[in-house]
C-alpha cells in the first residue's frame, strides 16, 4: 500500500516538474523571441502565470506528503502519546481549511464555467481548477502521509 | 476586534504547530464565518489574485538555479577562495566563513540555505582547527542573514510582488548594506579571535588566489547577470531567472557532473520548496484582505500618529515589533503577514519605500537570530550537534553589533539608497 502512495505522489511531482519546465520553456521563448524574433507571443506570460497557480496547488500535496510545510516548532509534547495526539489535531485543522479553500474554490470554479478568457481562448474555469484540486489532493495528502513515528525521534533528539 | 480575534486564533494555532499556510487561512475563514455578511467565495478568489503574479515566477526559478550552482564542488571553491582572501587575517576561518556567505548569497536567496549550505561546509573545518563549535555555529548563523539581503533574494522578490515595488532597485538597495553588515561582523571576529580560538593561516600566494577565483568565479557570475540583467533593462526580474537557470545548466553540464537524474532531482526539489513558500502567500491573501479592510493599517497609523510625531521614533518602534514578529514566525511567513500592514503605515509617516523595505527586511532576519528562539541559531546547531543553550553567550556581541549595523542602515538612508541612486535607478 505505501509503495502504491509513494509512487502516487512521486508520480504528481514528476507532473508539477513537469508544469515548472513548461514555465521555464514559455519564459525562455518569451526571452529569445523577444531579442530575435519579435512575434507578437503577448499570450506567454499570462499563460505562465496561470501555470504558477497550478504549480503551487499541485506542488502543496506533495509537500504536505513529504512533511516539508513550514510550520513554527517551538512546542510539544514529552510523552509519545500526546505528541501524537496534538500532531493528529493539527493535521485536522490543516484539514479542515483545504476542505474550505476546496469547497469554496470548487463553486468559484463552477461559476467561471461559462466566462471565456479572451486572450487565451479557454474558459476561466481552467484558471481557477487547481484551487479545489490541490484542496483535495492535500486533504488526501494528510489523511495517508506517515508524520508520526519518523518525527517523533526527531523530537526527541532536539530536547 | 474581528482583527484581533483573527490575530489571537491565528497565535494560538500557530503555537500549536499548524502550518503557517493553514492557521493564517483558518483564522481568516474563521472570523469571516463569525463576522457574517461576506460570502467565502472571496477565499477562492483572493487566493488565485495573489499568486496570478509573473514577478513571483522569479522564486522557483532562482531557487532551481541556485540549486543547479550549489552542487559538486562549487561550494567548497568560494570557500577556498575566500580563505585565500581573508584567511590570513587576524580570525582566520571566521572571516573565511562570513567571505563565503557573502559570495555564496549571490546563488542563495534565503538565509536557511545559506546555513546549511556554508555551515555544512565551515562548521566541520572550523571545529578541526580548534574553534569552539558554539563559536562556529554562531558565526554561520550570523553572517547566513546575509544571504537574503545581498541580491538576488527571494524576500526582495516577494516584497515586490505584494508591494509592485521594482524587485530590480531592492536588489540594488540591499547591497551596500550587506556589505556593511558584513564588514563590521569581521570586525567583531578580528577583536574576538582569541576568545574563539581562531589560529591565523598564511597568506596565500597570488597565483593560488588566481586558481581558487577561477574556480569560484561561476558562482559569482550568477548575481551579476541577474542583478545587471535587470537593472540595464535587458530582462525582467523572471526572466533573469530563466537566464540564471540556463547558466547553471550549462555550468553543470560544462562541468561533467550533471545527469538528467540529477536534474530532475534538483526541479523537484526546487518546486517543492517553492509550494510550501507559495502556498502561504495563497493562504494569507483573506487574511490580509481582513486586515485592510478593517482599516488597521489606519487606525494604526492614526494611533502611532497620536504618540509621536516624529517618523524616527516610528521607525524604531516598527523594527521592535518586526524583531519580535521574526523571533517566532519564519522570516518569509514573517515577511508576507507583515508587508499588508506596514506599507500603509510607512507611506503615511512618508518613509523612502525602498529604504523601509531594506530596513523591514533586515530587521526581520534580526528577528530570526534574536534570543531566546533563534530559529536561525537552532538550524546551524542541528548541523554542528552543538548544544542550542551553549550558544547564547557568543551570540550576544554578534547581536549586538548586528542592532548598531541596523541602527546605521536605519538612519542613514544613503547607505542603502546611495547605490541605486547613483545608478540612476530612481530616474
Amino acid at each position: 500500500m505505501r509503495r502504491y502512495l509513494d509512487t502516487a505522489f512521486a508520480t504528481l511531482g514528476a507532473m508539477v516538474v513537469a508544469i515548472f519546465a513548461a514555465i521555464m520553456a514559455l519564459i525562455f521563448i518569451q526571452v529569445i523571441n523577444r531579442f530575435l524574433l519579435g512575434l507578437p507571443l503577448f499570450w506567454t506570460e499570462e499563460v505562465v502565470r496561470m501555470l504558477l497557480v497550478w504549480l503551487v496547488l499541485m506542488g502543496t500535496p506533495v509537500v504536505v506528503y513529504q512533511c516539508d510545510e513550514i510550520k513554527v516548532e517551538l512546542f510539544h509534547f514529552n510523552s509519545g502519546r500526546f505528541e501524537r495526539g496534538r500532531r493528529l489535531a493539527v493535521a485536522a485543522i490543516s484539514i479542515v481549511f483545504c476542505a474550505v479553500l476546496a469547497y469554496w474554490g470548487y463553486l468559484f470554479t463552477l461559476r467561471a464555467l461559462g466566462t471565456m478568457q479572451p486572450s487565451l481562448g479557454i474558459s476561466r474555469a481552467w484558471l481557477y481548477a487547481p484551487i479545489p484540486l490541490g484542496g483535495v489532493l492535500t486533504i488526501l495528502a494528510f489523511i495517508v502521509r506517515r508524520d508520526a513515528v519518523r518525527e517523533a525521534a526527531d523530537v526527541e533528539e532536539l530536547l | 476586534m474581528i482583527v484581533a480575534l483573527m490575530f489571537g486564533l491565528f497565535t494560538a494555532l500557530l503555537a500549536f504547530g499548524v502550518p503557517i499556510a493553514f492557521a493564517m487561512g483558518l483564522s481568516a475563514v474563521a472570523v469571516l464565518v463569525l463576522d457574517g455578511g461576506v460570502p467565502l467565495l472571496v477565499l477562492p478568489q483572493r487566493f488565485f489574485s495573489s499568486l496570478d503574479s509573473f514577478p513571483l515566477l522569479a522564486i522557483p526559478l532562482y531557487i532551481f538555479a541556485g540549486n543547479l550552482m550549489n552542487y559538486g564542488g562549487i561550494t567548497s571553491a568560494i570557500v577556498g577562495f575566500s580563505r585565500s582572501l581573508v584567511g590570513h587575517i587576524r580570525g582566520g576561518l571566521g572571516q573565511v566563513n562570513i567571505m563565503t556567505s557573502v559570495l555564496f548569497s549571490g546563488i542563495s536567496g534565503s538565509a536557511s540555505a545559506d546555513v546549511a549550505a556554508v555551515g555544512g561546509m565551515m562548521i566541520p573545518a572550523m571545529k578541526k582547527e580548534g574553534y569552539k563549535p558554539e563559536w562556529a555555529v554562531v558565526i554561520t548563523a550570523a553572517s547566513a542573514i546575509l544571504g537574503p539581503i545581498i541580491p538576488p533574494s527571494l524576500l526582495m522578490v516577494i516584497y515586490g510582488a505584494m508591494t509592485g515595488l521594482s524587485i530590480g532597485t531592492l536588489f540594488l538597495a540591499g547591497i551596500v548594506p550587506g556589505l556593511f553588515l558584513a564588514m563590521i561582523m569581521m570586525a567583531l571576529v578580528y577583536w574576538k579571535a582569541d576568545e574563539i580560538g581562531a589560529p591565523r593561516h598564511l597568506r596565500v600566494s597570488l597565483g593560488e588566489t588566481g586558481k581558487v577565483f577561477l574556480k569560484a568565479a561561476p558562482a559569482m557570475v550568477m548575481p551579476v547577470i541577474i542583478v545587471g540583467g535587470i537593472q540595464s533593462g535587458l530582462f525582467t526580474p523572471t526572466e533573469a531567472g530563466i537566464v540564471a537557470v540556463a547558466y547553471g545548466l550549462g555550468f553543470g553540464l560544462l562541468s561533467h557532473r550533471l545527469n538528467v537524474k540529477n536534474t530532475y532531482r534538483f526541479a523537484l526539489q526546487s518546486v517543492v520548496t517553492s509550494a510550501s513558500i507559495l502556498i502561504i502567500l495563497g493562504s494569507a491573501a483573506l487574511f490580509s484582505w481582513i486586515i485592510a479592510r478593517e482599516g488597521v493599517p489606519a487606525a494604526l497609523a492614526t494611533w502611532l500618529s497620536s504618540m509621536t510625531s516624529e517618523p524616527a521614533i516610528v521607525l524604531l518602534l516598527i523594527v521592535l515589533v518586526l524583531i519580535l514578529v521574526g523571533m517566532f514566525i519564519e522570516t518569509i511567513s514573517a515577511l508576507i503577514l507583515m508587508v499588508p500592514i506596514l506599507t500603509p503605515i510607512a507611506q503615511t509617516f512618508g518613509f523612502d519605500m525602498i529604504h523601509f523595505s531594506v530596513v523591514v527586511i533586515i530587521a526581520l532576519l534580526l528577528g530570526s537570530l534574536t534570543p531566546p528562539v533563534a530559529l536561525i541559531v537552532l538550524l546551524g546547531c542541528k548541523i554542528a550537534e552543538v548544544d542550542y543553550m551553549k550558544t547564547m553567550r557568543p551570540l550576544v556581541p554578534f547581536f549586538m553589533v548586528l542592532v548598531i549595523g541596523l541602527l546605521c542602515i536605519m538612519y542613514l538612508p544613503l547607505l542603502t539608497l546611495g547605490l541605486p541612486g547613483l545608478l540612476g535607478a530612481f530616474d
